[in-house]
């Protein structure tokens, strides 16, 4: 029983993660990835898009019960420079609302305000500088982040502890709770365990309150204004709390700081604040900014858990990899450079995304190709296949339609009703081999995972054998009552399927357990061996995943049954057939 | 030929390696109903072999058992069942007992059996009731939910009996019923066993080395080797030759070892 018990049990249980993982996977990939995108023809990719709008609609008009939104982009490969080393990433050219209702990003922003371009306006913007939106991991490859958390008790320290992952510091982390704090460092390996380890220390101080912020930042202040290298890095304070600070906190902490250190440190006024680079999206989003003095770090200090909000980031467009088929054949373009900045990022849980991606608005990238779209060499404008400039135009569509399974269906009749000019990919068949991956890697889990069962099963042949044998006097009784051959039978095969019953409902109830409290128990485990089996920066999931699916569930069940059955017959019928005088006579 | 329980011609051999060993060697026995037959006969005759043949326990090699003129060769295995439960009832030498179950459980077993699962709570109340008057008849009222490893060995055998009358079979088949007990509770055993054959008018096929239960039988038949030899007339030699012989049952050292 124990067997059938464990047998269901991890079977259940690596079945519904698996499940869970790729279900959330999948979901991830339609989340990020439009159901059908759109692209130009092979022949002349950009040509062909030169009027979206319009192409838009013969889309709609393919598939009009389908397609619910189209969102148009312009994508171009890109370098970022920030920090010492430049970093290849994808800037893409989106009008947020269309984008809005055909990928997910907008779900997943970090400080969970709504994406919006116009929150830098103009005025606040230098003017030649754009917006844009990062992926979270865009930044992360620059070492020198580094991060003081200071933190309400009660409510906040949850929040501050799964922020922790996903602001992910570089080099040195300190949290301040109360009267206490704690430094991580970072950059002597096992940075995941000293995240870890920082986050168990914010949840167990649950009951510490900061009754007195001007302290408490002070302390922070202290801490970002004290450095003995006498390096200027960018360094970020986070202030969690129910209520936060107020402002008049923030001046006396500046205040109370020695008159050397104090000069690392300016706090603005509100008014000026608003003139600063996102000092309108800094502002709405309940944040304030502390404006570094000369040679001084950067502060922000902030209640949400964007850290990239009011950063900025230079970029260079380069020449594709696929220049060719963009309709650039070999010539070369002249980079050009443009500066974004930062008005909130997101965290996908797709890694490819979170590390690449910047979203702009599509008329700022495309005022910066159209510059950058001139021959290196002749200066000269760079024509497509068809005599035309290549800017002002987008070079792809995104096609979000209302069942995400009829993509393939869907996709061939736009293939056909746009005469063959485009190219048409679902989903699946961008991430193709990924979702293969994963496919397959389920199906051989199913498979080894049943032979567990089939162990099972052999648990129960062993015990009903032993059972007939230390029986075998009472079979001996009961055939000589008038027990008949199936009488018999029955006894033992209920025997089995009792045996398979309550293994398998306890192997049910112990996986809905595990599964309700998978999380709890990985930390639970953590605390105990330092051992965390689902490390939180690899999967970007602060929560391991599941998904209990009846049908299979009862699939499991069934052919766990099914199998104690046939595992229960043979000694059954080994009781059976017992000579009722030679079972009388064993002893 | 009494047309009731009829053994014709009965041969039993068992196959040990490649050696054939006869232990019936052709018994002709009829029984008439209300017989109380005792068969009787040195250990290793066959005795308890001939009676498993009678009661559908185990096949003959050659020969045939006639029941109410039906050969057992006839019946299906369903129906040798059937009448194992209802129409015959063996009591052994040691008990045979299931040790899980309670005195009043065991006793009440056969009727368990017999009654299908759907059946079996309308009939229980019924049963218990049975169970219990038969065995507050043989003494056992007080003791009707011990389980049989704490009953003594009498005890036992009235458990069984009682289980053995559940059914009111046509034949009660004992196979050494007192082999087992000292002389007093063999006695009491004896006693029970004979009133009960008295007032039911049941017939009872018992093999026995007690000569005093012997004597009482209306016939005596007694086995050596395999064969009939006639009993009747053999009577005053199977008391003469008894392995205890006996004229006073009171210091003979009944039964085997265990
Ligand atoms: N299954 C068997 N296989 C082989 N030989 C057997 C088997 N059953 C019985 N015998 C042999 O048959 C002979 C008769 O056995 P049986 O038990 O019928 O004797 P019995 O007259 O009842 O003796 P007792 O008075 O000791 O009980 C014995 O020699 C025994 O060894
Ligand atoms: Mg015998």
């Amino acid at each position: 029983m124990i067997g059938v018990w464990f047998g269901v049990m991890t079977l259940l249980i690596v079945t519904s993660v698996m499940g869970g993982f790729a279900r959330d996977l999948r979901a991830r990939i339609r989340g990020m990835t439009a159901h059908i995108t759109v692209t130009s023809s092979p022949a002349s990719r950009l040509g062909s898009m030169e009027n979206w709008e319009e192409l838009a609609k013969k889309v709609r008009a393919v598939a009009p019960d389908e397609v619910i939104a189209i969102s148009p982009q312009l994508e171009w490969p890109i370098m970022i420079s920030h920090g010492q080393s430049p970093q290849p990433a994808t800037l893409v050219g989106i009008i947020p609302d269309l984008e809005r209702q055909v990928s997910g990003f907008a779900e997943h922003m970090l400080d969970g305000h709504p994406p919006d371009f116009t929150n830098f306006s103009k005025q606040t913007l230098p003017p030649d500088w754009g917006p844009c939106i990062i992926g979270s991991g865009v930044l992360a490859n620059h070492r020198h982040k580094d991060i003081i958390f200071v933190c309400d008790g009660a409510g906040a320290v949850d929040s501050a502890a799964s922020a922790l992952f996903t602001v992910n510091p570089k080099d040195k982390f300190e949290l301040l709770v109360g009267d206490a704090e704690w430094t991580g460092e970072l950059n002597s390996g096992g940075e995941e365990r000293e995240l870890h380890a920082g986050a168990e220390w914010l949840k167990s101080r649950k009951d510490a309150s900061v009754k007195d912020w001007a302290g408490a930042l002070e302390r922070a202040f202290r801490l970002l204004a004290y450095d003995p290298k006498g390096e200027t890095r960018p360094c970020v304070v986070v202030v969690f709390g129910k209520a936060l600070p107020p402002e008049a906190a923030y001046r006396e902490a500046w205040h109370r700081l020695p008159s050397d250190q104090r000069r690392w440190l300016r706090v603005f006024t509100e008014a000026e604040i608003l003139v600063e680079p996102g000092g309108e999206n800094v502002r709405a989003a309940g944040v304030i900014t502390i404006e570094p003095g000369p040679g001084a770090r950067l502060a922000l200090v902030s209640r949400v858990q964007d850290p990239y909000i009011g950063r900025s980031i230079s970029v260079t467009t380069i020449t594709p990899e696929d220049a060719r088929d963009r309709g650039i054949g070999d010539k070369r373009i002249d980079p050009t450079n443009a500066r974004l900045g930062i008005v909130g990022s997101f965290n996908s849980g797709m890694n490819e995304y979170d590390t690449s991606i910047v979203y702009a608005p599509l008329e700022f990238v495309q005022r910066s190709l159209r510059e950058c779209l001139i021959d290196a060499k002749t200066r000269e404008p760079i024509l497509d296949a068809e005599g035309r400039i290549q800017a002002g135009r987008v070079n792809r569509l995104r096609v979000r339609i209302r069942n995400y399974d009829d993509a393939e269906s869907v996709a061939d009749r736009i293939r056909k009703g746009l005469g063959g000019r485009h190219g048409v990919i679902t989903w699946q068949a961008e991430k193709a081999i990924l979702l293969q991956a994963v496919a397959v890697e389920r199906t051989l889990t199913g498979v080894i995972m049943f032979f567990i069962v089939i162990m099972a099963a052999f648990s129960i042949l062993a015990i009903l054998s032993m059972l007939v044998t230390e029986k075998t006097r009472d079979i001996g009784i009961l055939r000589a009552q008038g027990a008949t051959v199936g009488g018999v039978m029955t006894i033992f095969l209920g025997e089995g399927m009792v045996i398979g019953i309550l293994g398998c409902g306890l192997g049910l109830g112990s996986a809905k357990y595990v599964l309700d409290h998978l999380n709890p128990l990985a930390d639970w485990l953590y605390e105990r061996t330092g051992w965390y089996p689902f490390p939180k920066n690899i999967y970007l999931l602060d929560r391991i995943p599941h998904q209990m699916d009846p049908p299979v569930w009862a699939l499991v069940v069934g052919a766990t049954l099914f199998v104690c059955l046939l595992a229960a017959l043979w000694p059954s019928w080994k009781a059976a057939r017992l000579n009722p005088i030679e079972a009388l006579r064993y002893e | 030929m009494s047309g009731f329980l009829d053994a014709r011609d009965i041969r039993r051999e068992f196959q040990i390696g490649d050696r054939t060993l006869p232990v019936l060697r052709g018994i002709d026995l009829s029984v008439e109903p209300g017989d109380v037959v005792a068969i009787v006969g040195p250990s290793g005759a066959g005795k308890s072999t001939f009676l498993h043949i009678l009661g559908l326990l185990d096949k003959p090699t050659s020969g045939s058992v006639l029941f109410k003129g039906t050969p057992y060769s006839d019946l299906s295995d369903g129906e040798r069942a059937r009448m194992r439960n209802s129409t015959f009832s063996f009591v052994f030498q040691f008990y045979h007992l299931l040790p899980e179950l309670s005195a009043l459980e065991n006793a009440i077993m056969p009727i368990m059996i017999q009654s299908s699962i759907l059946k079996w709570p309308m009939v229980r109340g019924d049963a218990r009731r049975r169970a219990k008057s038969l065995l507050d008849r043989m003494g056992m009222g007080s003791r009707l939910h011990h389980v049989p490893g704490a009953l003594s060995g009498g005890e036992r055998q009235r458990v069984a009996i009682a289980r053995a009358l559940m059914t009111n079979p046509e034949v009660v088949f004992c196979d050494e019923p007192t082999g087992n007990l000292d002389t007093v509770t063999s006695q009491e055993i004896q006693d029970l066993l004979w009133s009960l054959a008295e007032e039911r008018r049941t017939c009872f096929v018992m093999v026995t080395h007690e000569p005093s239960l012997a004597r009482r039988a209306h016939r005596v038949v007694r086995m050596v080797d395999g064969l009939i030899v006639d009993g009747e007339a053999q009577q005053a030699i199977a008391q003469a030759t008894a392995p205890p012989p006996a004229p006073g049952p009171a210091d003979s050292p009944a039964g085997n070892p265990v």
